[in-house]
């Protein structure tokens, strides 16, 4: 008996030991990663016309791929897919986005007529989708291709938009960007919600700890944010935690081994789409112009805008907890959502989170690393109650001026 | 051949032991991929291979 306790000890301690030292590889030792390299542009029939471009335009005639004429471009050569350019030369220039239908055009007026609640239209009746619900129609949730009948988001939203920068307690305007933060308080769960207009989707960015593409770099998220010059942050998918999904940040691709996640991808025209990541192809992403893309989820909204009541995962995944999402209006409208939690707030679960978005008008809407990640940056500073103090992560949303203003 | 088996034995005590803390850690965090990434499948892969071999080994010995 004796001998069996001791060698049950001794393979106690080998576990242990090997469970270190593979925490250590996993994600604590910061170790840097190559990206793909890639660097992704606006395909030229995704913005208005007559305006320039959102995009990584290379200086040099850029190369195509498979043959097309769009304008996809490389930041340097990769065997693998054959694309190649420099991303060295590239500039950057700010458009006027487009948004995408009529459609989305009445989830606008829907948001901004009565803030809450669902438009004379609204289907409540026909939700309790289950997350496969994207998967019989990706394209439908903010399909990036509606660009016919688009109305330019500077004549749009201009009433969001300012000359000069003026900035409140909690909102912010300028001409290229509009924030506006709100804390609700609803019984026991507080929550913060950010409004946001851009008129230049490089106003959108994301930034990496350490600004350093790999894993077991971690940065908090205010120090990233002062670090660019952000107007709000919020924490994002902690892609540093695996080496799987999909990672594209500021038009670059990283990463692109797509896993059964739920995979969020904003393309330069302003569009968001949720997509199962069986459904991802990154000659797509290319093609279509990803500017982010992110791997954590699940989508919190069905293909049609309807919200979700049964997510396939663990109830300790579904419970209350802090959470941070995005949601997605309409090319160029877009909200933040922080939900504090495991305190004073309850925190909340993915079923009301789902349709929390719905009611906020939301057409999408993905869910991001939660738990202590979640946090909220306002200026500087932290504006909501992380759980247990908040924790570092390798990754975070930004909202920021690419041009200078007096 | 003790020595082998007895090796075999703590190798495959120590990485069902892991793999009890990743399927317990999978349950909290899925997102951090304990369970299907490289180094786990590497893992699972040498969790089979002892096990295999304790199992022949075992074999031989209740034949003898």
């Amino acid at each position: 008996m004796k001998r069996i306790v001791r060698n049950l000890l001794l393979d106690l301690l080998a576990a242990g030991l090997a469970l270190t030292v593979f925490a250590l590889f996993h994600h604590v030792l910061p170790r840097k990663q190559e990206s793909m390299n890639i660097q992704t542009a606006a395909p030229a029939g995704k913005t208005a016309e007559g305006n320039e471009a959102v995009a990584a335009v290379p200086a040099e005639e850029p190369e195509t791929i498979s043959g097309t004429e769009e304008t996809v471009t490389a930041a340097a050569e990769t065997e693998s897919s054959g694309i190649s350019a420099d991303a060295e030369q590239a500039s950057f220039r700010p458009t006027v986005l487009t948004s995408a239908s009529a459609g989305k055009s009445d989830t606008y007026s829907r948001m901004s007529s009565s803030g809450k609640g669902r438009n004379k239209n609204g289907k409540n009746g026909m939700n309790s989708k289950g997350g496969s619900a994207l998967a019989e129609d990706s394209a439908a949730s903010g399909d990036s291709t509606e660009t016919a009948d688009s109305v330019p988001i500077a004549d749009k939203f201009s009433d969001f938009f300012t000359d000069t920068v003026v900035l409140t307690e909690n909102s912010y305007s300028s001409p290229d960007l509009s924030i506006t933060v709100s804390e609700m308080n609803e019984g026991s769960l507080t929550y913060y919600v950010a409004d946001i207009y851009v008129r230049d989707i490089t106003c959108f960015q994301t930034a990496l700890a350490s600004d350093t593409y790999g894993s077991g770099f971690r940065d908090s998220i205010e120090k990233m944010a002062v670090l660019n010059n952000a107007l709000l942050a919020v924490n994002g998918d902690y892609y540093g935690n695996t080496n799987e999904g999909v990672v594209i940040r500021n038009g670059v691709i990283y990463r692109a081994n797509p896993t059964d996640c739920d995979i969020c991808v904003l393309y330069y025209d302003g569009s968001m789409k949720v997509m199962p990541g069986s459904s991802f192809s990154m000659e797509e992403a290319i093609e279509d112009g990803a500017w982010q893309a992110w791997t954590f989820g699940p989508a919190l909204l069905d293909s049609r805008g309807e919200p979700i009541t049964a997510f396939s995962s663990t109830n300790r995944i579904i419970s209350a907890n802090p959470r941070t999402a995005i949601g997605y209006y309409e090319p160029g409208h877009y909200c933040l959502v922080v939900v504090d939690g495991r305190g004073e707030s309850s925190g909340i679960t993915l079923p009301a989170l789902s349709r929390l978005f719905y009611d906020l008008g939301c057409s999408a809407a993905y869910n991001l690393d939660g738990g202590n990640s979640s946090i909220m940056v306002w200026g500087d500073k932290v504006i909501n109650n992380p759980s247990g103090g908040g924790r570092e992560s390798s990754d975070a949303l930004l909202l920021t001026e690419v041009r200078d203003y007096e | 051949m003790s020595k082998v088996r007895g090796f075999l034995n703590h190798l495959s005590t120590a990485f069902g032991i892991i793999f009890l803390v990743f399927l317990v850690l999978d349950q909290f965090n899925p997102m951090m991929n304990f369970v299907d990434n490289t180094i786990s499948r590497w893992m699972l892969a040498a969790f089979c291979f002892s096990g295999i071999c304790r199992s022949i080994l075992s074999w031989s010995k209740n034949e003898q």
